[in-house]
């Protein structure tokens, strides 16, 4: 991958037109917006270290064309979203922030984040391709990717009949037949919170009766279902469903016709950062068409309207969507968490 | 002043007593052995000396200099002395050469130099054509030798031996005290030596001092230990002795049950119970006394021929002596016995 | 004349000699000493507050009551299965005429040597109760409708644990079988004895306490592993205390107090347990150890040595060959799912593990650096304690001892805690760089490196130091061209002792790395979350070759030594 002629042409066309400004302006604090960004300066700054719960053979893939461009080292650290936020928030605590972005599949976690003030606002050229609910009026996080959790299921064991609707889930024939994933950090919980929400606490409830195999990631799911440990996943990332189907590992997904929760991920600048410059630098790489393309490539929706969804895909508003409540999330999270423990027991970091 | 001062040396380790007091002069050319039972503090004595141990009180002096005074030490590789170890400490890492070759090595000698005196002093220990060996593959003796060599070699003005001969078998043991004591008497380097064995101790000392709890006991030649002990401890390490109890009944004499003894004693009050050692080979099998010697009757109550002499355990009312008569002594069990014994040879001593 | 030894004696005081020493000393104090202090200080609320709020969290909320009482059944449960295999496995090598009895003590090290998320990974596609090939096969065989054995349940996790931890329980059996002298035996049979009372009666008493020793080191091990607790423990909802402390810390916000105080319950655990295995240990005193020369009866069993072989050889099977062989299998698989067959055979995941995945090539260099740079310091560390606790009488030598060897009661999880807290605030760039993994492992692993170095040091006879010493040479040169070139080989062997199980560290890792500082465990820990088996096991594959490489490696050094295998944490 290549980083293509238009995204250097933004990029050097704002350098060469505000180098001045940006130097004067972003001495202290850091570029405020693409124009500032200092590409010298991001240069001289040398690496950025990014905390994200995205897959790593993505990450790698976005990576490697903006390394060869300028040269900068892009070091990451990779977990799941509760994992990569306590890690910031830990660091944050003790005065040692060593990340100059994060990125998350859980808006609830940049709110947080925000209101913690570790954020820096940073006006994106992205900003103008997104919905207003998809970034922050303050600028501080701005979403980055759109996960839907769908119903995946093993052909074999349903053939041309699989379950239709969540609620099918938790029907007695289903008993040791349901997976469903979350890492002891508790980050499976947004998408069944918002299941429980627009559907009723009954329907997760009844899915939690059948004994669902938990697994600690879509990915660890996936491979459950391939191999028919069990026949069904909840709530499965749609870009790992649509992979594992791509790969012809024997499964198959679908969009339940009540509708499927929607997860904002979201990336923001730390305002701790040294290294403000090649951080927006290469926040704009992320968040630019090309970084988005190697998202929809891998089966991930980009927020922006200008990039297509992943082949062979059901445009974003075709969808049903069931959306999340990140604010209450935020609040409530260590209630919510106690409750997934309660229906379904096991570790939820609570 | 003496070539070597040991002025009240002290040390404890914890709440052991390990030193007490020790005061001691040796003569350059002295062959000089600390004889006691483990753990009387001969060694730690021989390892102060050597600077391994820092006393808590006293000081050593060599040549007028001070080595050692409480809290302080010159470190070891600095008093210019050897030691022997008990288990040779042959470095198995290295040549027979290499072990030998070390401390001139470390004194940056000249190669060839080093050549030649190792290999003067493997012949002076009868190693000759042994340097290339390994230790693993040298007896007790050789490696012995090799310790000795490797002490030797840079020229020591003291050497400190740590049981060295306790290793060894017996034969072996009797003709390493030879070469040890010509070495000594050839080289004149002042000797102190260690040991448990007090033949050993009178077979190649100038002079013994004994320890015992850590405290010296005494101090003297060969003889005037063995003949004179200073007390019961001294007299039972330097070999069999019969120990009696007595009571003062005269200015020189003591009484012992029926009998009364002339004896000897640098004892100052002569009044009350005593004990009198007296050396089983000292009490003879006699038919009359001579003129001034004591003579006890009694009854043989047990006799065995041991070859060269004949033990013989004999009843004098109520006590029993142990007596090393000569091997043609036949007496037997049940008859009676009169033994006659010098008052050189009855030494009286308080009781413990 | 007075002067001129305080003068050199003062030179004495900053010689090289208290320089060495005490800068071991230093090391380990900042290494052990200064994280455990930050422990207890963070269980109290420490820096924020001065609470007891957090030990109150730690007794009364359900997931903590439930985690703890998880745990004492998995010390439970691992304590009687360690028995069954350790003690049977023991006795049948030890002592019968058994067949293979050299292969099946090879593969109990095996089993060991594994690092024991492997052993877990391996289970997953072993026991999975649907797809697990083991349940597929009994149900084919059987004709079960679902799979008979569950890997996802509180027996699995007891199981996978076990298959690692009854090493302890056999080796240390084993060689107090082997230590008792035949002339025991044959006297209870002159006095008519027959063959199970003198079994009964003379060699159980004796080897009884060898046995709780051992038992409560795989009891105490048992504890700690947080990869099988983690891997297994997560799909069958199980938590344990050190997946809890690790939960309790990479949720947001991280609660450090509550971890710290729940990390203070699990080291309370495992420091009762290695008190009482040295409590049991040192009363086998009376056991004719010493080993050599001892001639140990063997026991003929005619027909049934066979079915003794069965027994044993399907104990080792499931511990050792079963789990690496399917991770081998599935590393050399194009397609893990699909039947095994000559077309479905590639090395292009050994291609992906060990050059083009750039966590796992990463991770690979990593521990390779981390496992030597923490072997060296741990060495040394452990040579200087071990040196001053055997040569020197420093007072408080013993505490020094004492906490070279208390790292051994601390779960990876629960150092991890304390290096955290302690080196996170410090203004030096530790944090957040390979520095605190080094640290981390240096002080894990000091134990082994001092247990190791003091048994070498014990060998050479302080003579040979001070024979050099009086022959001219100062300390340095002593310990430069005596002392050191005589344990180089002791000193190899705990240099490997801390590399071997360093190099797979994965249960302080989890909590300290970051982007950058992967290690092969990590590599292996994150890509199976991210589903990708196949190069996960290549890399296990990896780890267990260089593991089992470098184990033949201890082995063959220490082949005239006595057994480093008691009590290696």
């Amino acid at each position: 991958m290549r980083i293509t002629r238009r995204f250097t042409i933004i990029t050097a066309t704002a350098w060469s037109a505000n180098a001045a400004i940006a130097r004067a302006a972003g001495a202290e604090t850091g570029p405020e917006n693409t124009a500032q960004i200092d590409i010298a300066r991001a240069k001289a700054e040398g690496r950025v270290v990014i905390y994200t719960s995205l897959d790593t053979q993505l990450v790698d893939t976005i990576i490697a064309p903006f390394r060869e461009r300028y040269g900068i080292e892009v070091t990451y650290f990779r977990a799941g979203s509760a994992e990569v936020t306590g890690k910031v928030l830990a660091e944050a605590d003790a005065g040692r922030s060593q990340a100059d972005m994060v990125d998350a599949s859980d808006l609830a976690a940049l709110l947080l984040m925000k209101e913690r003030g570790l954020l820096r606002p940073f006006e994106s050229a992205a900003r103008a391709l997104l919905p207003a609910s998809q970034r922050d009026p303050d600028s501080t996080w701005i979403v980055d990717r759109l996960t839907q959790g769908v119903l995946q299921y093993n052909v074999a064991e349903f053939g041309a009949a699989p379950p239709q609707h969540w609620a099918d889930l938790g029907r007695a024939g289903m008993a040791g037949r349901v997976s469903f994933w979350s890492a002891s950090s508790g980050d499976g919980a947004p998408r069944i919170i918002t299941l429980a929400q627009h559907l009723g606490w009954d329907v997760v409830k009844s899915i939690a009766r059948t004994k669902p195999l938990r697994t600690v990631s879509p990915q660890t799911m996936a491979q459950i279902i391939e191999r028919r440990e069990r026949g069904v996943g909840l709530l499965q990332n749609d870009n790992v469903a649509w992979r594992s189907k791509l790969q012809g590992k024997g499964t198959d997904f679908l969009f339940p016709s009540e509708g499927v929760p929607s997860e904002f991920g979201a990336c923001g600048l730390l305002k701790t950062s040294t290294r403000p410059h090649a951080a927006a630098l290469f926040h704009e790489w992320w968040m630019s068409a090309e970084g988005q393309a190697v998202l929809s490539k891998g089966g991930k929706y980009s927020p922006r309207t200008d990039v297509a969804p992943p082949e062979n895909s059901l445009p974003i508003t075709k969808m049903k969507l069931l959306e999340q409540d990140y604010t209450t999330y935020k609040r409530d999270r260590a209630k919510i968490l106690d409750q997934m423990a309660d229906v379904f027991g096991g570790e939820w970091g609570n | 002043m003496a070539f070597i001062d040991i002025d009240g040396i002290g040390k404890t380790f914890g709440a052991f007593q390990a030193l007490t007091d020790i005061q001691l002069s040796i003569e350059a050319c002295e062959f000089v052995t600390f004889l006691g039972p483990s753990g009387c503090g001969k060694t730690t004595m021989l390892r102060t000396i050597a600077g391994f141990i820092t006393p808590d009180a006293g000081t050593i002096t060599v040549e007028g200099r001070v080595l050692s005074q409480p809290g302080a030490a010159l470190p070891p590789e600095l008093r210019q002395m050897g030691m022997v170890f008990q288990n040779y400490a042959i470095w198995p890492h290295m040549s027979v050469f290499e072990n030998v070759a070390f401390g001139l090595r470390i004194a940056h000698v000249a190669d060839a130099e080093i050549k030649s005196r190792v290999a003067r002093i493997l012949e002076a220990v009868g190693l000759e054509g042994l340097a290339r060996r390994h230790p693993g593959q040298l007896s007790g003796g050789q490696q012995q030798r090799v310790a000795l060599a490797r002490s030797l070699v840079v020229e020591p003005k003291i050497l400190l031996l740590d049981e060295p001969l306790s290793n060894l078998d017996a034969k072996l043991r009797e003709r390493m005290r030879v070469e040890l004591k010509t070495l000594q008497r050839r080289t004149g380097i002042t000797f102190i030596y260690v040991t448990h064995d007090q033949a050993e101790a009178m077979a190649l000392s100038d002079r013994i001092v004994v320890f015992n709890q850590g405290r010296m006991q005494q101090q003297g030649s060969p003889r005037d230990i063995y003949e004179q002990p200073a007390n019961l401890f001294v007299a039972d390490f330097m070999g069999l002795v019969n120990r009696v109890s007595g009571e003062w009944c005269g200015p020189a004499q003591v009484r012992i049950g029926a009998h009364v003894l002339d004896v000897t004693s640098a004892a100052a009050i002569r009044i009350g119970a005593v004990t009198v050692a007296i050396r089983p080979e000292a009490l003879l099998p006699v038919t009359t006394a001579l003129e001034g010697q004591n003579l006890i009757e009694g009854v043989v109550r047990e006799s065995v021929f041991l070859g060269n002499i004949v033990d013989l355990c004999v009843d004098i009312g109520g006590v029993e002596l142990h007596v090393q008569a000569d091997r043609w002594c036949t007496l037997a069990a049940g008859d009676p016995v009169r033994l006659a014994v010098e008052p050189a040879e009855c030494v009286v001593m308080k009781n413990e | 004349m007075g002067q001129l030894i305080a003068g050199s004696l003062r030179g004495q005081r900053f010689g090289p000699q208290n320089l060495v020493l005490g800068l071991a000393i230093l090391v380990l104090l900042v290494l052990v000493a200064y994280p455990m202090l930050w422990l207890i200080l963070g269980a109290f609320g420490v820096p924020q507050d001065l609470t007891l709020d957090n030990f109150q969290r730690a007794f009364t909320r359900a997931q903590n009551y439930s985690a703890l009482a998880n745990t004492l059944q998995l010390g439970f449960g691992t304590g009687l299965l360690s028995m069954a295999f350790g003690v049977s496995l023991a006795w049948a090598v030890a002592r019968s005429d058994m067949p293979g009895r050299q292969i099946i003590h090879l593969l109990v090290a095996l089993s060991y040597i594994t690092p024991p998320y492997l052993t877990a990974l391996a289970y997953i596609i072993l026991l999975g109760p649907d797809a697990g090939l083991i349940n597929r096969l009994l149900r084919d065989v059987f004709g079960f409708s679902l799979g008979p054995l569950n890997i996802f349940s509180m027996n699995g996790v007891i199981f996978v644990i076990s298959i690692h931890v009854f090493a302890f329980t056999y080796f240390l059996t084993h060689s107090a079988l082997k230590s008792i002298d035949a002339s025991l035996e044959e006297s209870a049979q002159m006095l008519g004895a027959r063959r199970w009372q003198t079994t009964l009666r003379i060699n159980l008493p004796l080897v009884a306490p060898a046995i709780t020793g051992g038992v409560l080191l795989s009891v105490i091990d048992s504890l700690a592993l947080f990869g099988p607790q983690a891997i297994i423990g997560m799909p069958a909802q199980i938590v344990f205390l050190p997946t809890r402390i690790y939960a309790t810390i990479s949720s947001y916000p991280p609660r450090w107090g509550e971890a710290s105080a729940l990390s203070l319950v699990l080291v309370a655990m495992t420091v009762i347990g290695l008190g009482l295995q040295r409590f049991f240990l040192e009363r086998r005193s009376y056991v004719t150890i010493g080993g050599k020369g001892v001639r140990s009866q063997t026991i003929r069993l005619g027909g049934w040595r066979w079915a003794l072989l069965a027994v044993c050889a399907l104990v080792v099977a499931m511990s050792a060959a079963a789990p690496i062989g399917v991770l081998t299998l599935t590393a050399f698989s194009k397609d893990w799912i699909a039947p095994l067959s000559l077309s479905n055979l590639t090395l292009a995941h050994f291609g992906t593990a060990l050059f083009s995945d750039q966590v796992a090539a990463r991770g690979i260099y990593n521990s390779f650096r981390l496992a030597a740079g923490a072997a060296f310091v741990a060495m040394a560390v452990g040579a200087s304690i071990a040196y001053l606790d055997l040569r020197t009488n420093l007072r408080g030598r013993n505490v020094l001892d004492y906490l070279a060897m208390l790292p051994l009661g601390l779960p990876g999880t629960v150092m991890a805690v304390g290096v955290l807290l302690a080196f996170i605030r410090l203004p030096i760039g530790v944090y957040g760089t390979i520095w605190i993994l080094l640290i981390a492992y240096s002080a894990r692993f000091i134990p082994l490196a001092t247990r190791s170095v003091s048994a070498t040091l014990r060998q050479i006879d302080a003579s040979l130091e001070e024979a050099g010493r009086i022959t001219g040479s100062s300390w340095l040169q002593s310990m430069r061209r005596i002392v050191v070139p005589m344990a180089r080989p002791g000193l190899l062997v705990a240099f490997l002792l801390v590399f071997i199980p360093a190099f797979s560290e994965l249960s302080a890792t989890i909590l300290l790395y970051t982007g950058g500082t992967e290690t092969i465990a990590i590599a292996i820990y994150r890509l199976n979350d991210l589903g990708q088996i196949e190069v996960v096991c290549a890399l296990a594959v990896f780890t267990i070759a260089v593991v089992l490489a470098l184990s033949a490696m201890v082995h063959f050094l220490s082949r005239d030594r006595t057994a480093p295998s008691e009590g290696v944490g």
